[in-house]
């Protein structure tokens, strides 16, 4: 059966439906999604989401080996890494948009992803345990994708921002408006989180840069401003070790000072390679997505 | 190469409870809001070195009273959801998760902050809009 996409549908299509794994999953035996009205063609969109960005990343291509003979002339060598460098970001976009889809149970679950994105914010708020059902699925209190990092820290900026912004907060600590708005500014460290040890470097020197270090099944984050490396951790006591060096970190905020910045670098490097840990996984959730997306191009 | 206690001189831990439940997205988040208030206080008032320690008391004290306020202001939005449920949202999950939450937010104000600041109205939302997905114009021609 063709079918008609008109651009009035497509506009109320909800994330949590995106995905192929959602699809296959959840669409019924016409291939409409169970929990969504059937005027909304939901299941093109599912397939044809990778499909896009799959465009997308082609017409780059094009766009590059078209201009790679200019650019060589030109001996703009810096240019062609950086138009390369482009298409880098968009190809992950790809396998983001699928891991999430099959990595995430909340996009399975028979209500919006918004209303669980709030229920697990609120169940990480007032560290809640367990799970809570609606019919035969349950979404779980504890445990939240990285991939909704943004979502956890736009609630804690909310959050943070109204409270200095309160007459009540001012008044209590004596604080300007000018001081506020320098700290919701320092706050904003949360939305640029680099991977680039010497663009850490450089952005510590003048403000606070925060860096997620991934351990086995725990999240500890260390902030780096100017001479200072803080770890925030609060899962325990927990021991970071590496070769024969041993880090000791007992729950709560640890404050270090550099002894000499020039060995943030090593320090730095060292805080980013615990990421490599999550790589290898990724590596298979990535062939596994490959997999279920054959699945579904066959099932049509 | 690895890490070298020689590299750098620990100043102090101070210490926070241990998280309980699987929520460390969540709590080491929160607690580097704690470390940004310091570095906030380095950078408003030019603090000298060897003052962190009192810093660190400092930020505690807007720390607290922050966590405390951002559960109240949490419930509060939270439960204009019950009188007034989005598409999507299940009542049922919403109103249980809303009960056990109320019930905590009783625990932590017994361990309350010495300051209380009251979540006023009309603060900007902590939870996600219901989300929409664009889709490329040109899927209209297939």
């Amino acid at each position: 059966m063709p079918f008609i996409i008109k651009p009035a549908d497509m506009l109320c299509i909800e994330v949590y439906v995106r995905s192929p794994i959602e699809a296959l999953a959840a669409t019924d035996s016409k291939g409409f999604m169970k929990f969504i009205k059937k005027d909304v063609v939901t299941r093109v969109i599912a397939v044809a989401t990778p499909f896009f960005a799959a465009i997308d990343v082609m017409i780059q291509g094009v766009i590059l080996a078209a201009s790679f003979p200019v650019l060589l002339c030109q001996r703009k060598f810096s240019a062609i890494k950086e138009r390369a460098l482009g298409i880098i970001p968009i190809i992950k976009k790809i396998f983001t948009d699928a891991i999430i889809g099959l990595y995430d149970p909340l996009r399975l679950l028979p209500f919006s992803s918004s209303f669980a994105l709030s229920v697990k914010l609120m169940s990480h708020r007032f560290s809640l345990e367990g799970g809570e059902k609606s019919g035969d699925r349950t979404i779980s209190m504890e445990g939240f994708s990285s991939k909704f990092r943004n979502i956890i820290f736009d609630s804690l900026h909310s959050s943070a921002a109204n409270f200095f912004q309160e007459e009540e907060t001012k008044k209590a600590f004596s604080f300007t408006d000018e001081d506020v708005k320098k700290t919701l500014e320092l706050f904003e460290a949360f939305r640029d989180i680099q991977r680039d040890t010497s663009k850490i470097l450089e952005l510590s020197k003048t403000k606070p840069v925060i860096l997620p270090v991934y351990l086995k099944n725990h999240l500890i984050m260390a902030a780096i401003f100017k001479d200072y490396l803080i770890i925030c951790n609060r899962g325990g006591k927990i021991v970071v070790s590496n070769h024969d060096q041993k880090l000791h970190l007992d729950p709560g905020l640890q404050v270090y000072t550099m002894i000499d910045r020039s060995n943030l670098e090593e320090i730095i490097n060292y805080l980013l390679s615990k990421r490599l840990r999550k790589k290898r996984h990724k590596k298979l959730q990535s062939i596994f997505v490959i997999w279920v997306l054959i699945r579904i191009f066959l099932r049509k | 190469m690895g890490i070298d206690k020689n590299l750098f001189a620990k100043i102090t831990t101070h210490r926070l409870k241990g998280q309980s439940v699987g929520n460390c997205s969540w709590a080491s988040t929160k607690t580097t809001f704690f470390a940004l208030i310091f570095c906030a206080m380095f950078s408003i008032e030019n603090l000298e070195k060897g003052k962190e320690k009192d810093a660190l008391k400092e930020a505690r004290k807007i720390y607290k009273a922050w966590t405390l306020y951002d559960r109240e202001s949490a419930i509060k939005q939270f439960s204009t959801f019950l009188e007034n449920p989005p598409k999507g949202y299940c009542p049922v999950v919403a109103q249980s998760v809303f009960d056990k939450c109320k019930e905590k937010l009783q625990h932590y104000k017994r361990l309350k902050s010495p300051i209380t600041i009251e979540p006023k109205k009309g603060s900007a939302s902590l939870f996600p809009k219901p989300a929409f997905m664009k889709v490329p114009s040109f899927a209209a021609f297939l």
